[in-house]
């Protein structure tokens, strides 16, 4: 492992390498604040540049324009509530509550520290045992992850501090939404009345921007407490040094960074959500095993700090079924193996024998692409902070006009900004009848997956449900869902009615 | 929140998964060898439609004269901080004028449709001056153009300017 580390640093220090990694980063950092540009689009947009390129310095490129754009979405999560991306959704509820109380510096710099924590922790466990952990996604068939999906939306129960029905309301409103479109196994168009726009299903960014961003614009556009109220609490008067995260801070978020950073890795190499999920999880562990439950959703340092290392974290993870098995487990991946195969190599069980240098360069820039963000952003919080300091009456019509404008392009079509209206009044509303729209937005992520995993597990059982309770690991996952969702309620029942009595003398 | 409320937003829900159930049975529920495309919608119709049905009987349960008595206090409190400086019609302008924007963006193009878009935001809903409306709009649109169209080359409509 040590050979393998100290050949990929041979690669990646050198300075072309160092040069792209930093390009990357930026580019991908400066193109994740923009709403409605992922990842994905960003990739997509920088891949021709790398045509020229040898491999090597391509793909460090491209990989730092994944995490830079990863970044990117956590600073429009926290300034805005805007999440750049699917990942970065959870971060709204604590980053943006910090935010609005003057503290968006600790909240970026504790975003910043932990996923550079987690890209460590990542590229250290990449190199020791990639190959066993790839196998172990084999092991994942439709059935595991139709109850993998099922505890990640029982999960969801942890991330509202409201009624946990409610909750599950809108997870399965997601859910819902997410069936509008092509249906994912016979392509047969469904609730699309005849609209071609809604023929390729709702967009990602599109549902994001409505239902966070325009809905929060709206609510603050009402009422002008509200904007009075976030004007004074972010303008405090502030050096560098308490800007960013102080003893305190980081006392609650050392523990939350070094579960996030396991929980992310290893969730990171299921296809699919495994970014998502770990955020997701990474919220409701921290929520349950925190000191001051109450906080979250009010601006728990912790509520950042976990999920931020966790997506970091599940980044690093994505890689190994990519490097060692050649299955893109993503769209970013999908594009990552484009980039590999127009500069002639196939990613796949033999890429770590016939291209070390390559895969090895690979894993050591991931580390140096996280210092180099951490590097980039900390001086840079103050810029940050200070955006958030422009009055909200000249700050909330640019962002609507850029997320108009980004909902544009994402086809090139004016109906996608429509969409988007729609769902932010859908949002505006569901906040003003108390409905918490982040299950929602994980719920959709998911359906497809959660929707084809459950098709394919009844058609191979032939329409037998005992499916998912006969195969070893689906079972255990399901039992462990029933046992998150029911604990909390026996746990109390034991305690009322069998605990010690008060009021009665001992005997 | 008031009972009326919490009703009349799972009313909402359960109309909305009524239709969805309804909807589902246009596309075949289930064939031979599994389940069809209409058999995941249908199943979340009816869980929206008894999640609805719990949120109403829950608050119709919960009508204690306590509760009540509090959330008309909290209530009352919250009218009194915010009288008079509750303005929908400034949300109701935000939706309309992003609606105008989407109509126009394509036949108008990005430029003049945006400029406009902005100025009318800052000068007539947020009630800014003249000098500051121009300027911020110029700039932003300035920034907005070299940022999308020269630096990401992203394709968006010239409209009635063919000169990009």
């Amino acid at each position: 492992m040590i050979e393998n580390l100290m050949m990929g640093f041979s690669v990646s220090l050198t300075f072309q390498n160092i040069l792209y990694c930093f390009v990357g980063c930026l580019l991908g950092q400066v193109i994740g604040v923009l709403p409605g540009l992922g990842p994905v689009a960003t990739i997509s947009m920088l891949l021709t540049l790398t045509y020229k390129l040898d491999l090597t310095p391509a793909i460090i490129m491209l990989a730092g324009i994944y995490y830079g754009s990863c970044y990117g979405g956590t600073i429009t999560s926290v300034l805005f509530k805007i999440p750049g991306e699917a990942s970065t959704v959870v971060t709204i509820i604590d980053g943006y509550q910090m935010a609005l109380k003057g503290r968006a510096g600790k909240a970026l710099g504790i975003a910043a520290f932990g996923s550079f924590f987690a890209g460590t922790f990542g590229t250290i466990v990449l190199s020791i045992i990639a190959p066993v952990l790839a196998n172990l996604a084999l092991v994942f068939g439709p059935p595991e992850y139709a109850t993998l999906v099922v505890l990640g939306l029982t999960l969801v129960t942890y991330l509202s501090s409201g009624s946990v029905v409610k909750s599950l309301m809108m997870a399965a409103v997601g859910l819902a939404i997410g069936t509008i479109g092509m249906e994912p196994t016979t392509a047969q168009e469904r609730f699309t009345f005849g609209s071609l726009t809604l023929a390729e299903g709702v967009e990602i960014a599109v549902l994001a921007m409505g239902v966070f961003g325009i809905a929060e614009i709206l609510s603050l556009a009402e009422s002008e407490l509200k904007r009075v109220d976030r004007d004074t609490a972010v303008r405090s008067p502030r050096r560098l040094r308490e800007l960013l995260p102080d003893l305190k801070d980081w006392a609650r978020s050392a523990y939350p960074i070094v579960r996030g950073s396991v929980l992310g890795f290893f969730l990171g190499i299921l296809p699919g959500g495994g970014a998502v999920l770990a955020s997701f999880a990474s919220y409701a562990i921290e929520k349950k095993v925190s000191h001051h439950p109450e906080e979250f959703g009010k601006g728990a340092i912790e509520g950042v700090a976990g999920p931020e290392t966790a997506n970091n974290a599940a980044v690093s993870g994505c890689f190994i079924p990519l490097l060692t098995l050649g299955i893109p487990t993503n769209v970013v991946m999908a594009v990552m193996m484009g980039a590999f195969m127009i500069h002639g190599v196939t990613p796949g069980p033999m890429i770590m024998q016939k291209q070390p240098l390559v895969v090895w360069g690979l894993i050591t820039s991931m580390y140096i692409g996280n210092a180099i963000l951490l590097i980039l952003n900390i001086p840079l919080i103050r810029f940050f902070v200070k955006i958030m300091e422009i009055p909200f009456v000249l700050l909330s019509p640019l962002i609507t006009l850029i997320c108009l404008i980004g909902a544009y392009t994402i086809n090139n079509n004016p109906v996608e900004i429509l969409i988007m209206v729609i769902l932010g009044v859908f949002g505006y509303l569901l906040a003003k009848f108390e409905y918490n729209p982040t299950p929602l937005m994980l719920a959709f992520i998911l359906g497809p997956i959660f929707e084809t995993a459950i098709r394919q597990s009844l058609i191979i059982s032939r329409g037998n449900a005992m499916i998912f309770v006969a195969r070893p690991i689906a079972g255990s996952i399901l039992g462990a869902t029933i046992l998150v969702t029911f604990a909390g309620p026996i746990m109390r029942f034991i305690k009322h009615h069998l605990g010690p009595r008060k009021g009665l003398d001992p005997v | 929140m008031s009972t009326k409320r919490e009703i009349i937003g799972a009313l909402f829900f359960v109309c909305f998964g009524l239709f969805l159930g309804w909807q589902s049975f246009k596309y075949r529920i289930w064939a031979y060898n599994g389940p069809r495309a209409g058999f995941f919608p249908l199943g979340i119709a009816i869980i929206i439609v008894v999640l609805s049905l719990i949120i109403i009987v829950k608050s119709l349960i919960d009508r204690s004269d306590v509760i009540k008595s509090q959330a008309r206090k909290e209530e009352q409190i919250r009218l009194a901080k915010e009288a008079g400086v509750l303005n929908y019609s400034k949300a109701a302008y935000y939706v309309i004028l992003a609606g105008l924007f989407a109509l126009l963006i394509t036949s108008v193009g990005f430029l003049i449709t945006s400029f406009v878009y902005l100025l009318i935001m800052l000068k007539f809903v947020e009630k800014m001056n003249w000098k500051m409306s121009i300027l911020w709009t110029s700039v932003s649109i300035a920034v907005s153009y070299l940022l999308f169209v020269r630096a990401l080359d992203v394709q968006l409509p010239a409209g009635i300017l063919r000169m990009y």
